[in-house]
Parts: structure tokens; sequence; C-alpha cells
């Protein structure tokens, strides 16, 4: 009962819950191992089993208390049910129809369990729906996956998540109880790889499934009548002691060591969160790491309140952010038992480049001077390449004294010099750039010139400045340069960045003959059709709050999307540059 | 002597192929995690059966798993000597069968003359592999991270080819032939 676990644990947080085994079990001696161990809890559980229960009228009255559930009293849980109705209810009024399901088959006992005895133990029947437990038959116990209980292709019975550590605990009890008659492997599949007298399944499935508050409920609930308890609810770690197999939660780590406990303890804040760089769709951000008692598994990196991506590290580098606007950042630590740290403190970056609500204006190139050749203090000729655009530079200097933004963060100096690209497509519409002047010479301006053409003049002063050229507008193939060829003045440039440029007739165009149309919608049994797009497109489902669910690729114009089963709800459907919301049914 | 292992299914669906979209620091801690993603274990699917031992079994092969019942075949998707277990993906498309990164220890391997700068190790060096499963030669980029040698495909490739010997050459011809064996 997965579900229920976080309850389970804050309870035990917040009680001072036993570390030791309780007085019930005072008799066993737990230095004992595998089946010796098995023999003294055998011994306990059968002796003290001292009253016992009526199939018909003694399970009817016991379910009301012990099955009752915690959510909702007048209800019985079923086990195997996960849905809210139908066949695979899971919580359904005691007045309504059940019937009581043997989880040890009564026809697979050796003899046949039958209704008294093992047939009747309050430890082992549970309330079921009727056709739920006619399917079930007596079906060997599988593996599988998901909520749902089913008949696996090997012809087993899944129990569904909330319920397979139940049944582990169940076949458990029944064997240390009943032995012979009740062997886990005439009522499990294979394999019986870490005891030879032992289903895997059923180990794996109690660590899995870790107890839940319901299933303590039920064992004090029948303890109280039959005045045995099934020692695997009270420990499961008993169970990995006796049959070997992966580690149980041990809730009694004073009693004897190992096995897994769990991890209440959050990781402490991530403390001095800044940004480290940015660019015109980046921000790198970088913290003090966090502690924990086990340790820190990951951070989460919330952007304007939505969480953005995880990292294993103490820095991360948010991409996908949009030119010239404001993002505030904060950090959350997390360990592997999903215990949370507070909040960072919140930072507020602007990214790089014009900022122009409304106006979708997308960076086209950048040059951050980072492939500049050997650093050297003298003004000499330049050229290198980078993003598959080569750049001269006359009359420039690359040491560290010139740098804008620290010793780790290259720029270019140019004195009476030029900063020319070679060819790039795609026009330009708006160009920033950051200028500063390193030594003491007089503010001024350099000229930027497309295709040879003067469209602007870019100030330059001591303080270091991020300097947008607007409305630029130059289609096609274009040449940017920078010049200088009047003052001596030692200026700076970093973080060169542009926009591309086209004519809005031809998109608006581009844009009419391209309307994304997703049908059906609501969509239903999972899948639909989109059509208005390219050929080949990647789409993107995210949901309202921002996160991505799926990603599908290689989808034609009017072809089928298969979605993966997703909770009911509204989803944001995105294409290369459309999006559409879509109703999931 | 037999010995009889765990044979476990990985779901399609495990959360194991998920595209998270999570920015790496460095191209090494991208490539380690995507290759350390597909350790399985116990806990990343379920049982399905059992098998007689893991050493008849190759890296996607689909005879003699010898559990029945399946809608579509079952393929060999991981094998962990240690601990006996084999991991099994349903359908030819399932994405356990597939791969963008395969990472090697540098022992399984000639390395020559080959020796990349830092810079060319972040960057990679463009290299094409040839495989004897694979009809044509598969374009990859390599990486040399300590004694680890990561091979990101230009497109998935099965996970077959790291059980039989690479020949990998330089696009440059920059350094000799590297093999894997």
């Amino acid at each position: 009962m997965k579900l229920k676990f976080s309850f389970f644990a804050s309870v035990m947080s917040f009680v001072a819950f036993a570390q030791s085994a309780p007085s019930y079990y005072s008799g066993v001696n737990f230095s004992k191992t595998k089946n010796e161990l098995k023999n003294d809890l055998a011994t306990l559980i059968t002796t003290t089993h001292t009253q016992t229960i009526s199939y018909s009228e003694g399970l009817k009255n016991l379910f009301k208390t012990s099955d009752a559930d915690p959510a909702n009293p007048s209800n019985l849980l079923l086990i195997y049910g996960s849905q809210a109705s139908g066949t695979h209810q899971r919580s359904r009024p005691y007045t309504g129809q059940w019937n009581r399901e043997h989880v040890y088959a009564k026809s697979k006992g050796t003899p046949n369990l039958g209704e008294s005895g093992p047939g009747s133990d309050g430890h082992h029947l549970r309330p079921a729906d009727n056709t739920l437990n006619s399917t079930r038959g007596s079906l060997l116990f599988d593996d599988g996956t998901g909520a749902t209980a089913y008949k696996t292709s090997r012809g087993g019975w899944y129990p569904g998540e909330e319920w397979k550590g139940d049944v582990a605990r169940i076949l458990m009890y029944m064997y240390v109880r009943y032995n012979s008659r009740c062997l886990p492997l005439n009522i499990t599949m294979n394999p019986a790889t870490y005891s030879s007298d032992f289903p895997d399944i059923l180990l794996k499935w109690n660590v899995e499934d870790p107890v839940s508050a319901f299933e303590i409920q039920r064992n004090n609930v029948v303890a109280g009548i039959q005045k045995n308890r099934n020692p695997f609810i009270d420990n499961p770690y008993l169970a990995t002691v006796i049959w070997g197999g992966p580690a149980a939660q041990n809730t009694w780590p004073d009693t004897f060591n190992g096995g897994t406990t769990v991890d209440t303890e959050a990781p402490s804040t991530p403390l001095n969160l800044v940004s480290t760089n940015s660019s015109a769709t980046t921000v790198s951000l970088a913290w003090s790491a966090s502690s924990d008692n086990i340790g820190v598994a990951g951070y989460d990196i919330y952007v304007d309140n939505v969480l953005k991506t995880t990292v294993s590290t103490n820095s991360g580098t948010v991409t996908g952010l949009t030119q010239g606007t404001e993002y505030s950042f904060y950090v959350v630590a997390k360990d592997a038992a999903g215990n949370r740290s507070g909040n960072s403190n919140t930072i507020v970056v602007r990214t790089s480049g014009p900022g122009n609500p409304g106006e979708a204006e997308m960076t086209c190139g950048t040059e951050d001077f980072e492939n500049i050749p050997a650093t050297n203090s003298s003004y000499l000729d330049r050229e290198w390449s980078n993003k598959g655009i080569v750049w001269t530079a006359t009359f420039a200097r690359t040491d560290k004294q010139i740098y804008i933004d620290g010793d780790a963060n290259k720029a270019i100096c140019l004195r009476k010099g030029s900063l020319k690209s070679s060819t790039i497509s795609g026009g330009i519409g708006s160009l920033t750039v950051k200028t500063y002047l390193p030594f003491a010479d007089s503010n001024g301006s350099y000229t930027l010139k497309i295709n040879g053409v003067v469209k602007g003049q870019i100030p330059y002063s001591k303080t270091a400045t991020n300097v947008t050229i607007s409305n630029i507008n130059v289609e096609g193939n274009i040449v940017i340069e920078l010049v200088d060829d009047t003052t001596s003045n030692r200026v700076s440039f970093d973080n060169l960045s542009w926009t591309c440029y086209t004519k809005l007739a031809t998109e608006d165009a581009a844009a009419k003959n391209q309307k994304l149309t997703v049908y059906p919608n609501p969509v239903k049994n999972n899948q639909f059709y989109m059509s208005g797009i390219d050929k080949s497109e990647t789409v993107k489902i995210y949901s309202l709050n921002g996160q991505l669910v799926q990603t599908i690729d290689k989808v034609e114009d009017k072809g089928k999307v298969t979605l993966h089963k997703l909770p009911k709800g509204v989803y944001i459907v995105k294409t290369k540059n459309q999006s559409s919301k879509i109703i999931v049914e | 002597m037999i010995n009889k292992g765990q044979i476990v299914e990985i779901p399609p669906t495990s959360s194991i192929y998920n595209d998270d979209e999570v920015v790496f620091s460095s191209k090494k801690d991208e490539l380690i995690r995507k290759t350390a993603k597909r350790n399985y274990g116990l806990f990343d699917g379920f049982l399905v059966g059992e098998h007689q031992g893991v050493e008849q079994f190759k890296l996607g092969q689909r005879k003699g798993i010898n559990v029945g019942g399946k809608a579509a075949p079952l393929y060999v998707i991981g094998i962990n000597a240690a601990t006996n277990q084999l991991f099994v993906g349903k359908g030819e498309d399932h994405p356990g069968l597939w791969t963008d990164v395969l990472s090697f220890s540098t022992d399984r391997i000639e390395l020559n003359d080959l020796n990349p700068s830092p810079e060319e190790s972040e960057l990679g060096i463009a290299v094409s592999i040839h495989s004897p499963i694979a009809d044509i030669d598969i374009i990859a980029t390599l990486y040399l991270f300590d004694s680890t040698l990561f091979l990101e495909f230009e497109a998935p490739v099965s996970i077959a080819i790291q059980d039989h010997p690479l020949e990998i050459y330089f696009e440059d011809h920059s350094a000799s032939t590297i093999k894997i064996i």
C-alpha cells in the first residue's frame, strides 16, 4: 500500500515509535537467523493463536473493524481493488456486496485449506469484490506492473501495486504458521533464487510495497481476537533475515542491525545561490552544496516558481529562456527518499538581448569570444572561428587585463581597430553587444556596419554596458562589422548577439498555410491525429504547469500520435512553432 | 553447475528511458549518466521467470529465453553476471534494445596513439565505426574521459554491437584505427 506510506512515515516521525521488538516477541532469540528464527516465530504465533474466528459470522464481524477504510470507516478496502467503482473498486460500503478471499487459494493448500483453521484465519482472509475474487480463482501469484490487478501472460495473478506487499506478508505468515500445508512455492511463480523454499517475487514485493497504516490496523484488530500477530507486518525485515533477498525495511533497528530504515531527515537548504553566467537564452547558476544524513540525490531548479530541471551537482545551466526577460530562480535539494530541503534564496536574472514584450524575437547568432587564440597584450590582427563564423579583428588585444566579466570570461579589446564576421545567413534585426573601457580612455562610440553600410553607433564608457541597436532589418546574407577609425580609445567587447530578420509578410503567409489541428479533441483512448505540421516533426506534450510529460519524434502531417497513459486533464501539444491545447479523457 | 537466476522484464514505459530535460555541467556528466541509467536492477521491472545461467545469453538475443505467453518476443537487454540476473524487454522496438551512447573501459581497447587534447575530450572526435553485425558503418562521436571511452551515436544503434569487436576509424585520419575486442 504505497499510497498510504507517507502517512505511515509521518506517524513514525511524530510518535515515539518502538525501535525494538515489542514484548509479544520477548521469547524469541533474535540472534538466530534463517530457519532457526523461522522456527522460533512459528512456535510463538502458533502457541499464542488461542482463539479462532468462524468463517461466516466471525469474519463478517471482524472485517467491519479490521478492514475499515481509514479514509471512510463505513467502507471496506477490497483487496486487489484499485479503482473508484466497478469490479476493481477499492473502497466499498460494508453494506455493499463483497465476499471472503483466500489469499492462499484454498485448493492449493496441502491439504485444501477449507473454511476453518487456515481457511478462516483472520490474518489470511480479506474482503474482495466477488467477480475479481473468482477471476483470481486459484491462480498463482506473479509479478507485474501498475496499480491494476490482472492475469499475467504466463497465467499468474498480479495483485496490483497497492496490495502486493500485503499479499507477500500474508503468505509469509501462512507459511510460518501452517508450514507444509501452505508452502509459498505452491502459490507463487518462480524463480526461487534467494532461498530454495521461498519465491523471489514475494521478497521483492515485501520491499517494494512497504507496510501500510492499513496493514498495521488490521494486524492489531486481528491480534485482539486471535491473540497471535503477523510478525512480518510488525517488521518486514524478518523476511530478509529468514529467506534472504533484497533488504526490507527494518522497524526494529535496536533489536538487530541491517535492513533499511525510513529516512525522514531533509537535506539542508542550499545557500548562496548566484548567477555565474548568462546569455540571451541561458542562465548558469551555482550555490553552496547541501548536506544530508544519507546523501543529497539532486537539486531541483525552479524558474518563476515552476520546476525547470534537476541537476546532480551544486551548479547548473537553465536553457531555453527568452532573451531580454527577467526570470526568478531558486533551488531545492532532495535526497533519495524524497525529502526536500527548504527553498534557497531567490535571485532574479535578466537574460541579455532587447526585451520587447509581445514581439517574438529570437537570437539568431552569438559570439562569446571564447575561441579567440592565445591571449596576448599586443594590438595585433586576430582570426578565429566559432559556430561556423570566421571572425577577423585588427589592432586587437586579448589578455586578461581587458576582460569585462572576470578572468575566466574572454573578451576582445580594439584600439582604432575593427571586428568583422564572415558572411552569415538569416539577416539581422537587432544587435546587442557589451562594451567597456578597461583603461583610462574617454567615452565614445563604435560604428556598426552591415554589409559595409553604417547602421548605428555603439557607445562605450568605463561602465560595462549592454548596448542594443534595433531596427537594423537587413535580409539575407550579412557581414557584421564594428569599426573605429577616428579615436585611439581601447574598447573591450563581449557577448555579441543578434536576431534574425525576414520580412513579416512572408512569415504571415507561411503561418496561414499551416494551422495546427488536433482531432479528435477531447482525446479518447490516448490517441489523436494532428494536421498542419511539417514533415517528421517532433511533438512535445506538456502538462498545464509546464512539465514535459512526453516527446514523440517523427510525427507526419495528418499522422497519429499515441500518448502514454496520462491522467485525465488538459495538456498542451507543442510542435516546432505551434501549440494547441488538448483535453485527455 | 547450473546456476538458476532471475529474469526481470523491464517495461518500455520505465522511467529509465525518459528523456529527462536535465542540463549537464559537462559532457562527461551527461555521458556517464546516460550509460549509468541502463544499469538495470530488480526493482526496475518485474520477475517473469528463471534462466539456467547468464553465460548462455548475449545482448539482443531473442531465442532461448523461454518465457512464454507474451504478445511479442522477449529480447535480452541487460546482463548482470555479478547478480546472475537477466533483463529482458518485449518487442523489437523496446527502448532498451537501442542506445545513443555506449561506454567501454579502456582495458578492452587497443588505444594505439590516441591522445586527445582536453578540448577534443570535451567536444568529441568524429569517427565511423565498423561492426561485423551492421551492414553499414556507423557515424559516432568519440569521447575519452579518464579510463572510459564513450561513443555517442548519430542514430540509436542496437545494444548487441557492444558484444562484438568494433573497429573505429577517425574521419580526419588523425589517428590509427582503434579496435575494441
